[in-house]
């Protein structure tokens, strides 16, 4: 490479790579989405993440959440109870 | 050890964003959007990290959408986007070289004692630019490790040469180097559309 000031080269870089994006047929954008497991016709699709939608914590659920005592679970995000696995033919415990 | 950790079931609030209501008001299609992220990580490779693609592609939708940048008759709303992204760059770092040229004076103002002659740090933004741009050279060549043909035309298009004076340097035939750049493309619009966002 020659001796140019290198932010010139690398952005005269980046336009003639934009370029060619520009000038790529919907087809090959698209066969490369499905190729890397994309399926951006799919509502919520994670390939338009950051492009039609984003995601944010609600101000007073952020609030609620950071100020909850460390360990403490809020009961949505609890697994469900379920009764503890017995041995066959243990007696279940009347209390 | 108690852990602490979000509930990311009552989390996520979905955001429209400007691109979004591009792609709803049917300005876009999906397929431009896709090829639009493409671009706009690219253009993010030349900012410094604190500015997102998602930034860049975001606020160009916006300026579209509120009327500050108008699109010209008869230019096809991608290329439209593609070229004010490029220029909210160019406009990134004319700021930022303003408030570096701010920062001698600010500096001085803060702390007069302190502050000798000749002993800040050349302020102007080129040297972070630059570091930028090396980085990412090396970024984008990395991407074509193994493609020793790919790293040739990405160095041709660094030195802005034709297609013909690089098939001429080193010896590609027309077809070789079409490929070659076609297999650029693909590579490109892979890490463009890639998750997570590297």
């Amino acid at each position: 490479m020659t001796q140019m000031r290198p932010e010139f080269g690398f952005e005269r870089l980046l336009a003639a790579l934009a370029q060619d994006l520009l000038d790529a047929p919907d087809a090959e954008i698209l066969d490369v989405a499905h190729e890397i497991g994309q399926r951006p016709g799919m509502k919520g699709s994670i390939a338009l993440l950051g492009v039609t939608f984003t995601f944010a914590m609600r101000r007073d659920e952020l609030r609620r959440q950071l100020t909850r005592p460390a360990g403490q679970v809020s009961a949505d995000a609890r697994s469900p109870r379920r009764s503890r696995r017995r041995p066959k033919g243990d007696i279940p415990s009347s209390s | 050890m108690a852990k602490t950790f979000l509930d990311l079931e009552a989390w996520p609030e979905r955001i429209p964003t400007p691109a979004g209501r591009a792609l709803d008001s049917r300005l876009v299609t999906q397929a431009d959007l896709l090829r639009l992220k493409a671009i706009a990580r690219l253009h993010a490779r030349g900012l410094p990290p604190d500015v997102s693609w998602s930034d860049l592609l975001q606020e160009a939708f916006k300026r579209m959408l509120d009327g500050s940048r108008r699109r010209p008759a008869g230019v096809p709303v991608v290329a439209f986007l593609a070229g004010v992204m490029r220029s909210i760059k160019e406009h990134y770092w004319r700021q930022r070289r303003r408030g570096a040229r701010q920062l001698p004076k600010l500096l001085a103002e803060l702390e007069p004692i302190d502050v000798q002659e000749g002993e800040l740090a050349d302020p102007a933004p080129t040297p972070e630019r630059r570091v930028i741009a090396i980085e990412q050279m090396e970024a984008i060549n990395a991407l074509f490790e193994d493609d020793t043909r790919a790293r040739q035309i990405i160095a041709a298009l660094y030195e802005g040469w034709t297609p013909e004076e690089t098939c001429a340097h080193y010896a590609i035939a027309r077809t070789d180097y079409d490929s070659t750049r076609t297999r650029i493309r693909r590579a490109l619009i892979r890490a463009g559309l890639r998750f997570p966002q590297l």
